[in-house]
This record gives C-alpha cells, sequence and structure tokens, in this order.
C-alpha cells in the first residue's frame, strides 16, 4: 500500500490546569492515543460533544500545537523531523478553516489581501499574479471578484466564509482541516457552504479532516467517520455503515439524539445522562458514568477500539458490549427489537 | 470621516466651554483669594480693598461674563502675586513642562512598546516573567518616590546629576526618567496584554496555518490590530504625564506648570489657577481628540463608512 496523505499514531495531548494559587496542577488528556490514517481525496468526519479534543486533534494534526506522546505524518515525513523550511513546504499544502468566519479574518485588511497573502509569502506568483489567481477562486467560490476590496466588516457570514475557504484552498492544498466550518452559520447559508465544500471536493486534489459535532452535516460531506469521547475515539468506520449499524453506546445515543422530521420514527435509545466529565473518570471506559449499558468490566478495563464484523468494511468501536448491539437504529420504526438494557448499577470508583 | 472630525471638533468646544465655566464657580465658591493673598491680620479695609481692586466684589454672573470677554480677547488677568500678565506667567512655563513630558512620553513609549511585545511573544518564558516582575515594581511604586530615590542616588550619592532647577539639560534628565520609568510600566503591561488577546484571535492561527512567518504574522496581523487599543491607552498615559507634572515638579523644583500650578494654589493666585486649569483642559481635550483621529484611522469599521 502507499503511504496515506496523513498519518498519526499515539497522539495525546496533556493540558494541566491550575484550580488555585497553591494547588497543584491537574493534567488532563485532550487527546489520548489517537491513531488515524487519511489518503489522498479521503474525507473523514471527526464528530463529538465540545470538550471531546476534536478541535485538539486538528490542530495537532497540523503541527499547530506540539503533541505530549505520538507522531504524526503528512507525505510520509513525521512532523518532528520537519525544519523551519519544511514547516513552509507544509503549510502550503495544508490548510485550516475555522469556525466563525468573523473573527478568522483580520479586520484591519481587506478580504483580497488576506487571500493573496498566501501566495505572496510562499512566493508563489508576483503581485500582478496574485490578483489574477485570488480573483478566480474568488469567483470559484461563488463571490464576485469585485469583492476582494471589502474588509470583513462589510460581508455577510455567509461570503466571510467563502473567504475563509478561498483562503484555505488558494494554495491548492493536499489536506484541509475543517474546524467546525459551518457550525456559526444559519441553516440555509449552511447549507450553500456544505454544498460549495462538496463541489470542490470533486474538482480538488484534496483530502478533508471535517471536525463537527453537527452529525447531520458530515454525514453529506465525508467518506469515513471517527467518533470522540473525551479524548478518544470511540468508533470510527464508513460513514454508512456507522450511521446505520452504530456499535459503540454514544455513537447510538448521539445519532439517536438528532431530531428528524419523521413522527413515525421513534427514539428507541436509552438517552445518555449528565454532562462530559473528565475529572470523575479516573480509570476503566471513559463513557462508563453515562452509558446505560455499562457492566463491572468497564470500571476496571479500557476497552480498546477493535475491529467489528458487520456490514460495513473498517468498522471499529471501543466497547466491550459492541457485539451485543447488531440492529440498526435507522430508520428506527417501533418493531425494532430491543436489547437487554437492564441498568447495572455502578459500584466501584 | 471630514464629518467625523467636525463632529469631535463640536464636542470638544463644548467640553472646553463647561469646564471653564464650572471651574470659575467652583473656584469663586471655595476659598476667599483675599484672606488668602493677604496676612491673617489684615483688616476689613484691607480685605474690601483688594477685592474692589480685582472686581471680587461684584456677582459672580458679572466677573464671569467680564473673563470670558476678556479671555476671547487673549486677555486671562493679572496675577494676584506678582502683578504681572497671567498670560506671560503661564506661558513661559509651557515649554518647560512639555519637554519633560512630551520627551517622557516617547521614552515610555520606546521602552514599553518593544518590551511588552517582548514579554507576549515570549509568553510564560524567564523575560516574559523579567520584564513583568519590573512592570509591576515601576508601576506600584509612587513616581514622586521614585524621583526622591533617583535625586538620592544620582545626586547625593554618585554626584552625577543636578537634584533640582532646569539650567541644563542634565537638569532634566532625573525628572524625564522618573516620569518615563513609571509609564513606561504601563504601556509594556498594557501592550503584553493586548497583544497576547490579539495573538489568541482565529485569525492568527489561521495565519500560522497558511506558513505566514511569525514576525510578519506580528507586523502585519497582530500589531495593526493591538493599536487600536493602544492608542487609547496612550491618551491616557498622555493625560497622566500632564497630570503627574503637578508631582513631580515640585520634587526636582522643575518651573513648569506642575509646580506652578502647585504654587498659585497655594497662594490663592485666583488668575493663574484658572489659566491653568483651562491650559491642562485644552491640553487634555487635544490628546482625546487626537485619539479619536487616530482610531477613526486605525479601524476601517469607522474609516469605511
Amino acid at each position: 500500500m502507499s503511504t496515506p496523505l496523513l498519518k498519526a499514531s499515539g497522539l495525546a495531548k496533556a493540558f494541566r490546569h491550575k484550580t488555585g494559587l497553591f494547588a497543584s496542577p491537574t493534567i488532563q488528556l485532550a487527546v489520548n492515543s489517537i491513531s488515524l490514517e487519511l489518503a489522498s481525496r479521503e474525507r473523514i468526519g471527526i464528530v463529538g460533544e465540545s470538550g471531546s479534543g476534536k478541535s485538539t486533534l486538528g490542530r495537532l494534526l497540523l503541527g499547530l500545537t506540539e503533541p505530549t506522546r505520538g507522531d504524526v505524518w503528512f507525505e510520509g515525513v513525521n512532523h518532528k523531523q520537519r525544519q523551519a523550511r519544511d514547516w513552509k513546504a507544509f503549510r502550503m499544502r495544508t490548510s485550516l478553516v475555522q469556525q466563525n468566519p468573523l473573527s478568522a479574518l483580520n479586520p484591519q485588511m481587506t478580504v483580497g489581501q488576506q487571500v493573496a497573502e498566501g501566495l505572496l509569502v510562499h512566493h508563489v506568483t508576483g503581485r500582478a499574479g496574485a490578483y489574477e489567481r485570488v480573483a478566480a477562486m474568488f469567483e470559484r467560490v461563488g463571490l464576485s471578484s469585485a469583492m476582494m476590496s471589502r474588509y470583513p466588516h462589510q460581508m455577510s457570514g455567509g461570503q466571510r466564509q467563502r473567504v475563509v475557504i478561498a483562503r484555505a484552498l488558494v494554495l491548492d492544498p493536499k489536506l484541509a482541516v475543517f474546524d467546525e466550518a459551518v457550525s456559526a452559520l444559519d441553516v440555509s447559508v449552511q447549507a450553500q457552504v456544505v454544498a460549495l465544500l462538496r463541489e470542490l471536493w470533486q474538482e480538488l486534489d484534496l483530502a478533508y479532516v471535517f471536525i463537527t459535532h453537527d452529525l447531520r452535516i458530515v454525514r453529506h460531506l465525508v467518506d469515513r467517520i471517527a467518533v470522540m469521547y473525551l479524548g478518544r475515539v470511540v468508533e470510527t468506520g464508513g460513514i454508512r455503515s456507522v450511521y446505520e449499524w452504530p456499535r459503540h453506546p454514544y455513537t447510538r445515543a448521539l445519532l439517536a439524539s438528532v431530531p428528524t422530521m419523521d413522527p413515525r420514527i421513534r427514539n428507541i435509545e436509552p438517552p445518555i445522562k449528565g454532562e462530559l466529565d473528565a475529572s470523575k473518570v479516573s480509570q476503566g471506559c471513559a463513557f462508563r458514568l453515562r452509558c446505560p449499558f455499562a457492566i463491572d468490566r468497564c470500571a476496571t478495563e479500557i476497552p480498546e477500539l477493535r475491529p467489528i464484523r458487520v456490514h460495513g468494511a473498517g468498522q471499529h468501536a471501543a466497547c466491550h458490549r459492541a457485539d451485543e448491539f447488531p440492529q440498526s437504529i435507522a430508520p428506527q420504526i417501533e418493531t425494532v427489537p430491543r436489547v437487554d438494557r437492564t441498568p447495572q448499577k455502578e459500584t466501584a470508583l | 470621516m471630514t464629518a467625523f472630525i467636525l463632529a469631535r471638533l463640536m464636542r470638544a468646544v463644548a467640553v472646553l466651554v463647561f469646564t471653564v465655566t464650572l471651574v470659575f464657580i467652583v473656584l469663586r465658591l471655595t476659598g476667599d483669594p483675599a484672606q488668602q493673598m493677604l496676612s491673617d491680620n489684615a483688616g476689613p479695609e484691607a480685605l474690601a480693598a483688594f477685592n474692589a481692586k480685582w472686581g471680587l466684589d461684584r456677582s459672580i454672573l458679572e466677573q464671569y461674563l467680564y473673563y470670558v470677554a476678556n479671555v476671547l480677547r487673549g486677555d486671562f488677568g493679572i496675577s494676584f502675586a506678582d502683578g504681572r500678565e497671567v498670560f506671560t506667567v503661564v506661558s513661559e512655563r509651557i515649554p518647560k513642562t512639555l519637554i519633560v513630558t512630551v520627551s517622557a512620553f516617547i521614552v515610555s513609549i520606546l521602552i514599553g512598546i518593544p518590551a511588552g511585545i517582548l514579554a507576549a511573544m515570549r509568553r510564560e518564558s524567564a523575560v516574559d516573567k523579567g520584564v513583568m516582575a519590573a512592570a509591576v515594581v515601576g508601576y506600584s511604586v509612587p513616581n514622586f518616590l521614585l524621583g526622591l530615590v533617583f535625586i538620592f542616588v544620582f545626586a547625593v550619592w554618585l554626584r552625577v546629576l543636578p537634584s533640582s532647577g532646569s539650567s541644563t539639560w542634565s537638569h532634566a534628565v532625573l525628572p524625564i526618567a522618573t516620569f518615563a520609568l513609571f509609564n513606561a510600566a504601563a504601556v509594556a503591561r498594557f501592550m503584553r496584554s493586548t497583544l497576547i488577546d490579539v495573538l489568541g484571535q482565529p485569525y492568527i492561527a489561521a495565519a500560522r496555518a497558511d506558513g505566514i512567518p511569525p514576525w510578519e504574522i506580528i507586523l502585519r496581523h497582530a500589531l495593526p490590530n493591538a493599536a487600536i487599543p493602544m492608542v487609547t491607552t496612550l491618551g491616557f498615559v498622555a493625560g497622566g504625564l500632564l497630570g503627574g507634572s503637578a508631582l513631580i515638579e515640585p520634587v526636582f523644583a522643575w518651573p513648569g506648570l506642575g509646580s506652578g500650578f502647585v504654587n498659585a494654589t497655594n497662594t490663592g493666585d485666583l488668575p493663574v489657577v484658572q489659566a491653568m486649569i483651562v491650559l491642562f483642559t485644552v491640553f487634555m481635550v487635544a490628546i482625546n481628540l487626537t485619539v479619536d483621529v487616530l482610531y477613526a484611522v486605525l479601524n476601517p469599521k469607522i474609516r469605511k463608512h
């Protein structure tokens, strides 16, 4: 097999939290031993609640944050081996699209200047050439090139996000990380931007890492999905198999919580309770305190991400009881058989 | 843009008129200049003669209208203390104060801004901690005390600089240093926190992800955005320098507006006090106007309307 475009292995990032002046800092793993591979033109969705570590993962993949442990390779080169010049080349071949397009744009520069900056800094073109490329890029993302001389505050949210996308793609990168790229937009604008991203992917030689909490959006945009919970990937696989046959109770609950317009569809999944709280979990499965299916084993043994033999190839789940949830959850019409879900009392902690 | 500046100018004039009026009334309601100027055992005839001479026996409204009419003609009256024109008394002190405050302002910017930038860029490093510790000390020590310490060290102990007076340039060194260090500390602290705030913005992360070199991120993205809040702060610093001259100048017997104001207040030299307050107001209004205009120049949201 050829080298993957992007590879991460055993990636971890710890943050120290100081709770008080004299308190000893507590260490929290925002990202905990994550491994993933991404081929050229492949699109992966990273899904999780806020605080699951998905944005940190995105920053680690782009080398914007140093990992505490683990390695990232891009086109076969380890981030740790990169010299300043290699980093510059890497930055040309990757890009980042962030959540709020207003704060992602410098209020003091025209949007045209900001899109052109990468071209000029990397000496891809001269000033005249940059103008041509930026104008073409504007047209491509659905903006008139007359808007190049505007300042960010003179544009609408959707237009700004198109500018941010233009800036990210103007250097013709091989990998783009979208960190909640459409979450801050109105629903109607969201649909337009999602359509634009699908179109651009058709035209370009570009792989996507799409980080989001919105399960509905990611479904139309990616080939594979990784579900994160408290810094770990709890389930991963092809988008169809994970959406239809989720094997981790957390994925099941997340998918079941997506509102649907069909009144016949009933949510048969027991809802999860509480909030994501890393401080309560010291050993065992991080999800067990909120899991309706937790058993004694979950408190002692961390479930490894393991292959699940099912419909979709390459589906993995990190749950001791993953094989006990064979049924599809979509569409959840009431006739679907139920698993035994006598809640197990949590005893030791 | 022109409309914006015109509106600010109108407001500046209104502030000036209001201040002159308020100060005039308050000064005349607090304290009796005749009693302050003449000795305690001056008889009632002497007091009455003094009041009649300077028109203090007339109604406040009458005095006010008379005063405003004269001021508009450039006549600020006669000093009670030495009988000279107030205009001369005050204007000969202006350059003295400007030498100290303007130099101190420039020095505090030259020290404070690079120090703050360095601290913000090397956040949590030894450089940052060193700069911030120095800034806290500089900012916490009262500036008149700092002045006394400087006099002790450089004039009394090392004997390299004069402690008071204004006859040569070397006389200006200690007042400028005292003022500049105090304000450099304030500027450095604010520069650091403003820049750290800007460096945390998503557009900085975007620039880093695009491979823009660090120095270019600072120069093209961070500093222009940090400049807007900085201008406001520098306005406060400039205002503080003028106000602080009343504290610093007496320490070094520096014959500027600050020590002149303190003297005039102590002796009850009403016309001089009045003129100086008006002058300070003019300076403050001018500083604020400059800040407003710079703000508009720096901020495309105001500029492009």
